[in-house]
C-alpha cells in the first residue's frame, strides 16, 4: 500500500485498528456524494451529534444531504460524533475531526449544520466543535469559522445551547436550508471579514433565528422577566417553517448504503409528516402539525427507485404513526404485490395498539413474527385520558389477541410513569395490564406451544417544551424512584422489564425547558468529561450534578417547578406553529379528564397550525388563556 | 473477488450484507433459502480477519434465473462500492459441495512496519527458529478461557524478506475444519519471543491465495 499520499489517510491507517466499527469512520460507502471542492462555491458539513448507526437512521440528515447535493454551487458531507475510543485517537493524534466524503477538516468548512434530536446529546455537541478545532462560543467565532447552524426537534427550544450557535432553523428544513446556503454564499463571494453581516441577513429569512440577537433578562425569582430582539429591524417571533405539499417535496432517491449494520437498516419512504392524534406529552405530536400525506402512487414510485439504488432488502414506511396514514391497506398491498418478487419486505415502524395495526403487521410481516410493540404509555383509562392517548384497553386486547392468534409470541408494553395527575391505582393499572397480556396469551394458545415473550419498558415523564404538558413539574426523583420500586415489587417475575434510568429523565427534564444560563453547565459537563449521556454506561449522574453545582443551577427550578399560565417561557419567541392558547387549552382539558379527538376525523381543535391567526405575529399568545374554546372536539 | 482499501474494515457479516445489496441493485434474480426467514443463497469460502485486505476472496451464488458469466459480472460490477472488485465469475454445478468444504489452506502476506533494523532482524531470526521448530504454542483467550493451540504444524510455510523499513512475511496456513490460526497469530506470537512490541496498525495482512483440495477454483492468484 502507498502510504504518504494524503496525512488524513495515514494517520487514520494507524487509528482505524484501535477502534471498535472502524467502518464508522471510513467513508466511501453506496451513493455517497464526493464532489470536487474546487467546483463548488459552499462546503456544508452536515454533523449529528451521535454515532454512525444512529445518526446514519436519520431521514432528516438523509433529506437534507440530498437537498444541498442536488444543489451545484454546495457539497454537503457528513459527520458523526466519534465514540470515546475514536476520540481518544483523534486527541492522541491530534487529527482533526473530518468530514467523511473528503476527509477534509470540519474547521474548512463554510457552514456546520447541526441536528438536535435529544437533549442528552448536547455535549457531543460542544465535542464535535471541540474536535474540529472551532471555538465554543459563538462570540469567539469570526467570518474564519464555519458557521454553526442547529436545526431539529430540540431547536424548538435551544435555549441551553445558544451561546454555542450561530443560527437556528426551525422546523422543516428542506425550504429554508436553501436560503441559508444562499445567504453564505452570497456572503462569501463578498468576502465578508466580520460575521454580523451574515448573521443578519440569516436573522431576516423566515424561520431562522439568531440568538446573538436577541437578549434576556431574569427576575429575582428566577423566572424570565423579558425576552427580545437586541438589535432593532429583527423579529420578536420567529415562526417555523414547514413544507406545505409533500408531493411536490423531493425525497432522497438515493441514501448513502452503509457498510456495517445501522439501527435502521432498511430504505425509507416517508408516507406522511405530522399527527394530530394529540398525545398531550407528545413533542412530535405538536411541532410537525399539520399532516401532509404522500399520494400513495408516489410512496410506490419511491419505494421502486429506493429499492434499485441501494439493493435493500427492507422497505420501512416511515411516518411518526404508519398505520394512520390514510391509504395503508391499498398501499401496503400494493408494495408488497412490487417488491416482494425480489425478496424486499415492508415494514411498518410505528404502530396504533389495535387489532386494524395488528392486521396490517400480519400483512406485510407473513414470514417474519420479529416482535410487536404497542404504547399504551398509562395504566389506566382515567390516566389515559388525561394524556389524551386515544387507546382503550378494548382496542389493547383486541391487538393482543390478533397479534397472538396471528402467531407472535414477542410483545413490548411501553409506559410512562410520572405523568400528571398519576396515582397509585395507576401504577397498579399498569400491572394489570401486565397480567391481562399474559392472560390473553393463555387464553389464545390454551397454554400450549411457545412461552409468551413479554417485554415491559417504563420510562419517566420528561415534560417538553411545546406541549399541553409545558408547564407541568416533573416528579422529584426520589419519587420516581419509589415508584419504580412499586412496579418492580408487583411485576410478574417472567416479564422482561426494562428501565429508563430516572437520572438521565431528570438531566433531560432540565434542559427541555432550559434557557440561557444553563450553557455554562453543559460547558462545565463537557470539560469534565460527559460525551454520549443519552448511553448508560456513558451517563454519570455525579458529574451532571457536579456541573449544575458548579455553575450556580438549582436543577430542581427547571425539572420540577410548575409554571403559571402568565409565566415567560424560554421558547415563547419560538413560534412551533400550534398556538399557547391551545396548548393550554389541552391543558384544561387534561386535568377535566377530557380526551380530545383527532381532527383528521373529528372537528378542527383550532390548534393553529393549519391557518395561523393574523394577530399571531404580533404576540397573541401573551394574553393566554383557557376561557375562549372555539371548536375544539366533543371529547 | 478482490477486497483491498478501505473496504478491509468491512467485515465479514458486514460484506455478505454488501454483496446482497450489489446483487440486488445489480438486478440479478438470487434464489432464496425456503423457510420463516428466507435468506439469499449466497455463501463464502472463507471468513477474512477485519482489517485484512484480499486479492482472493471466493463467494458462490444460486441463481434463480440462469445468466451468463460474463454478464453476472459486468452487472454486479457496476453496481460495488469502491475496493471491492470482481475478479473471476465462474459457473460451478449448484449440487456440487459448498465452497467452504473444499477450502484447505490459503496464503497470506503480512507486512510488519518496523523502522529498527535491530528488530527487523530480531523478527526475521524468530521466524526462522519458528520453521526450525516442530512446535509452537499459543495461548488464545475467549469468553475468559484460555486455550492452548499450537501453531506450528497449521504454518506449511513462511518466507521472510527485509525492506527498509518493515517486513514481509508470506505464509501458507492450513484451514483444518478443528482449528486454524490466523496469520496476525503468528505474527504476534514471533514478535513475543523476541520480544519486540507491534503497534496496532504496523501489522497488514493481505490474503494472496486460497488452496482448495478438489477443484482447481481458488489454486493461486
Amino acid at each position: 500500500m502507498p502510504p504518504g499520499q494524503d496525512p488524513v489517510a495515514d494517520t487514520l491507517e494507524s487509528l482505524l485498528p484501535r477502534v471498535t466499527r472502524p467502518a464508522r469512520y471510513t467513508g466511501g460507502e453506496w451513493n455517497a456524494v464526493r464532489k470536487d471542492h474546487r467546483s463548488v462555491d459552499v462546503l456544508f458539513a452536515l454533523a449529528f451529534p451521535e454515532v454512525y448507526e444512529i445518526g446514519m437512521s436519520h431521514l432528516g440528515s438523509l433529506i437534507l444531504y440530498d437537498q444541498l447535493n442536488r444543489r451545484e454551487d454546495t457539497a454537503c458531507e457528513r459527520v458523526y460524533a466519534p465514540w470515546v475510543d475514536m476520540e481518544a485517537e483523534l486527541r492522541r493524534t491530534g487529527l482533526p475531526l473530518f468530514a467523511l466524503e473528503s476527509r477534509r477538516s470540519v474547521a474548512e468548512f463554510d457552514i456546520l449544520g447541526i441536528s438536535l434530536q435529544y437533549e442528552m446529546n448536547f455535549t457531543n455537541v460542544l465535542n464535535l466543535l471541540d474536535l474540529a478545532g472551532i471555538p465554543l462560543a459563538a462570540a469567539e467565532r469570526d467570518a474564519g469559522h464555519p458557521l454553526v447552524l442547529a436545526g431539529g426537534p430540540c431547536a424548538l427550544n435551544p435555549e441551553p445551547l445558544a451561546p454555542f450557535l450561530d443560527a437556528i432553523v426551525l422546523g422543516e428544513g428542506e425550504e429554508v436550508i436553501h436560503e441559508v446556503v444562499d445567504a453564505c454564499r452570497d456572503d462569501k463571494r463578498r468576502g465578508s471579514r466580520s460575521r454580523g453581516n451574515l448573521l443578519r441577513r440569516l436573522a431576516a429569512i423566515p424561520g431562522v433565528y439568531v440568538p446573538s440577537l436577541y437578549q434576556v433578562t431574569y427576575r429575582p425569582d428566577g423566572k424570565l422577566a423579558t425576552f427580545g430582539p437586541a438589535v432593532p429591524g429583527v423579529p420578536e417571533r420567529v415562526r417555523r417553517r414547514w413544507v406545505r405539499d409533500l408531493d411536490r417535496t423531493p425525497h432522497p432517491l438515493r441514501p448513502v448504503v452503509p457498510y456495517s449494520e445501522i439501527v435502521h437498516d432498511r430504505a425509507m419512504v416517508e408516507v406522511f409528516r405530522g399527527c394530530t392524534r394529540g398525545c398531550r406529552f407528545c413533542q412530535a405530536g405538536t411541532i410537525y402539525r399539520p399532516v401532509r400525506e404522500r399520494s400513495p402512487d408516489q410512496v410506490c414510485e419511491l419505494a421502486r427507485q429506493l429499492i434499485d439504488a441501494t439493493g435493500h432488502q427492507e422497505l420501512s414506511l416511515a411516518a411518526l404513526s404508519a398505520s394512520d396514514y390514510s391509504a395503508i391497506e391499498d398501499t401496503v398491498r400494493r408494495l408488497v404485490d412490487q417488491e416482494e418478487g425480489r425478496g424486499v419486505g415492508i415494514s411498518l415502524p410505528s404502530l396504533r395498539a389495535d387489532a386494524f395495526s395488528v392486521g396490517l403487521a400480519h400483512q406485510v410481516q407473513r414470514v417474519r413474527k420479529t416482535g410487536l410493540t404497542f404504547a399504551p404509555e398509562a395504566g389506566t383509562q382515567r390516566l389515559r385520558d388525561v394524556i389524551n392517548k386515544g387507546v382503550t384497553e378494548h382496542d389493547l386486547r383486541q391487538a393482543m389477541e390478533s397479534a397472538f392468534r396471528s402467531g407472535w409470541h414477542a410483545v413490548k408494553l411501553y409506559f410512562m410513569i410520572g405523568l400528571p395527575t398519576e396515582r397509585q391505582e395507576d401504577l397498579d393499572g399498569l400491572v394489570d395490564l401486565i397480567r391481562e397480556a399474559e392472560g390473553v396469551y393463555r387464553e389464545v394458545t390454551g397454554g400450549k406451544g411457545r412461552q409468551l415473550k413479554l417485554g415491559v419498558s417504563i420510562a419517566p415523564f420528561v415534560p417538553k417544551a411545546h406541549t399541553p404538558f409545558q408547564w407541568e413539574p416533573q416528579c422529584s426523583l426520589a419519587e420516581l424512584e419509589e415508584r419504580q420500586s412499586y412496579l418492580r415489587r408487583r411485576t410478574p417475575r417472567r416479564v422482561r422489564l426494562s428501565w429508563h434510568d430516572p437520572h438521565v429523565s431528570r438531566v433531560e427534564a432540565v434542559f427541555a425547558r432550559g434557557d440561557r444560563r444553563l450553557a455554562p453547565a453543559i460547558r462545565e459537563a463537557w470539560a469534565m468529561g460527559a460525551r454520549f449521556d443519552g448511553w448508560s454506561e456513558q451517563f454519570d449522574y455525579r458529574r451532571w450534578l457536579g456541573a449544575f453545582a458548579g455553575s450556580g443551577i438549582e436543577p430542581a427550578h427547571y425539572a420540577e417547578r410548575p409554571r403559571d399560565q402568565d409565566e415567560l417561557l424560554p421558547w415563547d419567541h419560538l413560534d412551533c406553529g400550534v398556538d399557547k392558547e391551545f396548548l393550554w387549552r389541552e391543558r384544561e382539558r387534561a386535568f377535566a379528564g377530557l380526551p380530545t379527538p383527532d381532527c383528521r376525523w373529528a372537528a378542527c381543535t383550532a390548534c393553529g397550525a393549519c391557518h395561523p391567526r393574523a394577530a399571531a405575529t404580533g404576540g397573541a399568545w401573551r394574553k393566554a388563556g383557557g376561557g375562549e374554546d372555539p371548536s375544539s372536539g366533543s371529547g | 473477488m478482490a477486497k483491498l482499501g478501505d473496504a478491509r474494515w468491512i467485515s465479514h457479516l458486514d460484506l455478505t450484507r454488501a454483496i446482497e445489496r450489489a446483487l440486488r441493485r445489480a438486478h440479478i434474480d438470487v434464489a432464496h433459502s425456503q423457510g420463516y426467514n428466507p435468506l439469499p443463497r449466497l455463501s463464502f469460502a472463507s471468513a477474512l480477519t477485519l482489517g485484512a485486505t484480499s486479492q482472493a476472496e471466493y463467494f458462490e451464488v444460486d441463481l434463480a434465473r440462469p445468466m451468463s458469466s460474463a454478464q453476472f459480472q459486468a452487472a454486479l460490477e457496476a453496481q460495488l462500492p469502491p475496493g471491492l472488485e470482481v475478479r473471476e465469475v465462474c459457473e460451478v454445478p449448484s449440487a456440487g459441495r459448498p465452497l467452504a468444504a473444499g477450502v484447505k489452506a490459503a496464503t497470506y502476506r503480512v507486512t510488519v512496519r518496523l523502522s529498527e533494523t535491530e528488530d527487523r532482524f530480531a523478527l526475521h531470526q524468530a521466524a526462522l527458529r519458528f520453521m526450525q521448530s516442530s512446535s509452537h504454542l499459543l495461548s488464545r483467550r475467549r469468553e475468559g478461557r484460555t486455550r492452548l493451540v499450537d501453531a506450528r504444524p497449521l504454518v506449511e510455510r513462511l518466507e521472510v524478506t527485509e525492506g527498509p523499513d518493515f517486513l514481509e512475511l508470506e505464509m501458507c496456513i492450513l484451514l483444518d475444519p478443528r482449528g486454524t490460526v490466523k496469520p496476525e497469530e503468528v505474527v504476534a506470537a514471533l514478535a513475543e519471543t523476541v520480544p519486540i512490541s507491534l503497534a496496532p496498525g504496523a501489522v497488514l495482512t493481505h490474503r494472496m491465495a486460497l488452496h482448495c483440495s478438489m477443484t482447481r477454483k481458488g489454486g493461486g492468484s
